[in-house]
């Protein structure tokens, strides 16, 4: 028994000693080993930005709904309603994104909130890809499997990746050193400054800084990756083709929006804009019919309860521009500004939430081309 | 309507481990055991709680009522056995997982090429999955001084449905041949009372997985497979291992081990699928011209991985599992290596994680 006991001591030596550096980089990062529930419960500001446990984001946003009190106005869908910020409104606000995948996602996100939580007016991105079979986008039950979940301890694969980063230079100890007033949790807060804040609204922290020094190293520079996925990947994902708009995730949002009607929940809903260049690349392509098909077909079940549902197929069409986009399929602040501000132009009931006149000021005075407020 | 009735976790194997102990003293091959503690081990023994394999009185009993002395060879390479169950699970099965629920799941949407390639993944996901929990549940007991009973031997490589049948989920097929095959008779009554008998045996083995047609349909497509060997009697010609003491096999070996595979393979889409209908539609999509286009879905690394698996489980064909006492000849340090490979590949290629299949029997 000794021997055995020994054998393998040695044996796992060489492993303990490999996966001392990883384990020492996700503590200091926060990335592992720390639970979240105390300081979403604060009032202290933060940032929560992960690299490996991105499904850690479910248990952030369903427990801050939880653990918080009642919000007036929530934004719920995937990264493409995160630039929906509490600035921008006068009631109470707390951004949901990045946790829908599928229409089906939306209403097992809501049986997740206590019912007294449930908004008053809930704004919804109905990513276009969501209504396109071939994207794959069903049940993914990605809510119901996280929930409860929060990636305390790490995957296996966090520590190769970490040998690698450090390899590749992507940050080093010195990069993970504490020296910031706000809480960083996790490394992407802790190295780019991107993440979670306090409202559930996202922070593109280093991908802005590079988009407006024109580096070239910015995540989808000039869409190249957006245009990637249209000309390679026909069959699965975002950019599947798909000629029409299906059935079953019609059937999901009739479902989802009698269940506000019920719940008294005033639903605003958006189909997020594409940049102008990805958008005409999609036209030309001639393969994603349904796109054409959504705005018509899915308008009538929003009328059928007084709800309301803006299309913006292009960031030009809510009074943005390519230059104000973070990727292909992401505005920013400003672009979000100005989708708001055409939703209350067009008479829309956030109208009773939001000033007009001082969205209009505030995007007048924005810092840049991508953020208007200081966080 | 149906009745959403909760069973508990692995029911169906260990009322067949515990039926042995009854069937076996009720047959007087084993005296009752009147310590609670002995009796309470043997069914409930840990490993092989939830999903075998199905141990037998006369096995394990004696081997709990007997003292243990810890033994280091056995229980290294009990190691060695749990290190490749955890890579058969977490590395081939949960690989093909993702995969085969893709493409199972939207089968009208694929053309035919990828719903043959989701129907092999599913063939290596199931074996995956369940050898790999039975090496795990093996390798476990021996750490205790326990053998259990083999539950697999190279499956995939047999070259006649009889001989798959007799290296796949061996403890329940045995099971059944010796408490239900052969108090029918067997095969003492001639062809028709063998065909009958086989018959009941798979139809048994259907139902035993759940009431669902689609198991049925299973059992009874194996059945029918059987037919041919047992009217011409070839049902026992391939007994011993293939390509015995021979690096590869012959070309009458390849091809009779590419068409058992296939047959399995074929029965195994009744297995996966949500119903009949599901099945008859995947079949369908299967037997058309687009068979003959490229898949939609070309999961290289997979491919890959489970080239290196088949590898390392054809070299170890004639063991008890493939690794079992790997390398001995080899330097420590060298063997040593070659685990931390494996370590490797389970941690940087592991799928997302799945709950065994065969928890749900």
């Amino acid at each position: 028994m000794k021997k055995f006991l020994i054998t393998i001591l040695l044996f796992l030596l060489p492993i303990i000693l490999l996966a001392a550096i990883p384990t020492a980089v996700l503590i200091i990062s926060k990335e592992n080993f720390f639970k979240i529930d105390e300081i979403i419960s604060s009032k202290k500001k933060y940032i929560i930005g992960y690299v490996y446990n991105e499904a850690n984001y479910i248990y952030l946003k369903l427990k801050y709904l939880n653990l918080n009190e009642r919000k007036d106005i929530l934004a719920l869908g995937s990264s493409r309603v995160l630039q929906f910020r509490e600035n921008m409104f006068d009631s109470s606000f707390y951004n949901a994104g990045y946790t829908i995948v599928g229409v089906s996602d939306f209403k097992l996100f809501l049986d997740n909130v206590p019912k007294q939580k449930y908004p008053k007016y809930m704004i919804i991105g109905l990513d276009q890809w969501m209504f396109n079979k071939k994207a794959n986008y069903y049940n993914n039950n990605s809510i119901n499997s996280w929930k409860n979940s929060l990636n305390f301890f790490p995957k296996p694969e966090s520590y190769f990746n970490i040998y690698k980063d450090l390899i590749t230079k992507k940050y080093s100890f010195i990069t993970l050193a504490d020296n910031d007033s706000i809480n960083k949790i996790g490394l992407n807060a802790k190295i780019n400054n991107n993440g979670f804040t306090n409202d559930g609204s996202m922070l593109y922290g280093q991908q802005i800084n590079k988009l407006l020094n024109n580096d070239i190293t910015a995540n989808d520079y000039n869409y190249e990756d957006t245009y990637y996925e249209i000309d390679r990947i026909k069959n699965k994902g975002r950019f599947a083709y798909g000629d029409s708009v299906d059935n079953i995730a019609l059937l999901e949002l009739t479902e989802l929006l009698e269940f506000c009607n019920l719940n008294k929940i005033k639903v605003i809903a958006f189909f997020p804009p594409f940049a102008d260049k990805v958008y005409q690349k999609l036209s030309e392509n001639g393969n994603y019919n349904y796109l054409n098909e959504l705005s018509y077909k899915i308008k009538p079940l929003f009328d059928k309860y007084g709800f309301e549902l803006y299309n913006f197929p292009t960031v030009s069409s809510c009074g943005s521009s390519d230059s104000e986009t973070i990727d292909g399929f992401h505005g920013g602040e400003v672009t979000y500004q100005r989708i708001l501000l055409r939703m209350l132009e067009s008479g829309s009931t956030l109208n009773e939430v939001a000033d007009i006149n001082r969205i209009k000021k505030d995007l007048l005075n924005r810092k840049n081309n991508y953020q208007i407020y200081n966080h | 309507m149906t009745l959403k009735i909760i069973l508990p976790i692995g029911i169906s194997f260990y009322t067949f481990h515990g039926l042995s102990y009854v069937i076996d003293i009720y047959k007087k091959k084993i005296k009752p055991t009147k310590n609670f503690i002995e009796y309470s081990v043997f069914v409930s023994f840990f490993p092989l709680l939830v999903a075998g394999p199905i141990e037998r009185a006369t096995h394990l009993l004696p081997q709990i009522q007997k003292k243990r002395v810890f033994n280091y060879s056995k229980a290294v390479d009990g190691l060695r056995q749990i290190l490749w169950g955890l890579f058969k699970k977490m590395v081939i099965a949960d690989g093909c997982a993702g995969y085969v629920n893709m493409i199972f799941n939207n089968s009208s949407d694929y053309n035919g090429s990828t719903l043959v390639l989701g129907a092999i993944l599913f063939a290596f996901q199931i074996y995956g999955d369940f050898s790999g929990y039975s090496d795990i549940a093996i390798g476990t007991a021996r750490l205790f001084g326990i053998d259990l009973l083999k539950n697999f031997s190279f499956p995939y490589f047999s070259r006649d449905i009889a001989e798959f049948w007799r290296r796949w989920h061996i403890s329940l097929t045995s099971w059944f041949k010796d408490y239900i095959y052969i108090p029918l008779g067997g095969s003492r009554g001639g062809v028709w009372i063998t065909i009958r008998n086989t018959f009941i045996i798979f139809l048994i083995s259907g139902f035993w997985h759940g009431a669902n047609w689609t198991f049925i349909a299973w059992g009874l497509l194996n059945a029918i497979y059987f037919l041919p060997l047992l009217v011409l009697k070839r049902n026992r010609n391939n007994i011993e291992i293939v390509a015995q003491g021979k690096y590869l096999p012959t070309v009458k070996e390849i091809f009779e081990i590419i068409s058992t595979f296939v047959l399995t393979t074929f029965a195994w889409i009744f297995f996966r699928a949500e119903n009949i209908t599901s099945a008859i539609n995947y079949i369908s999509g299967i037997f058309s011209f687009s068979i003959f286009t490229m898949p939609e879905i070309q999961p290289r690394k997979l491919i890959v991985l489970i080239a290196i698996f088949l590898v390392i489980e054809w070299f170890g064909r004639e063991k008890e599992f493939a690794l079992s006492n790997f390398g001995l000849k080899l330097p420590k340090i060298l063997r040593w290596l070659l685990y931390y490979i494996i370590i490797f590949m389970i941690m940087n290629y592991c799928g997302e994680s799945q709950q065994f299949i065969y928890f749900q029997f």
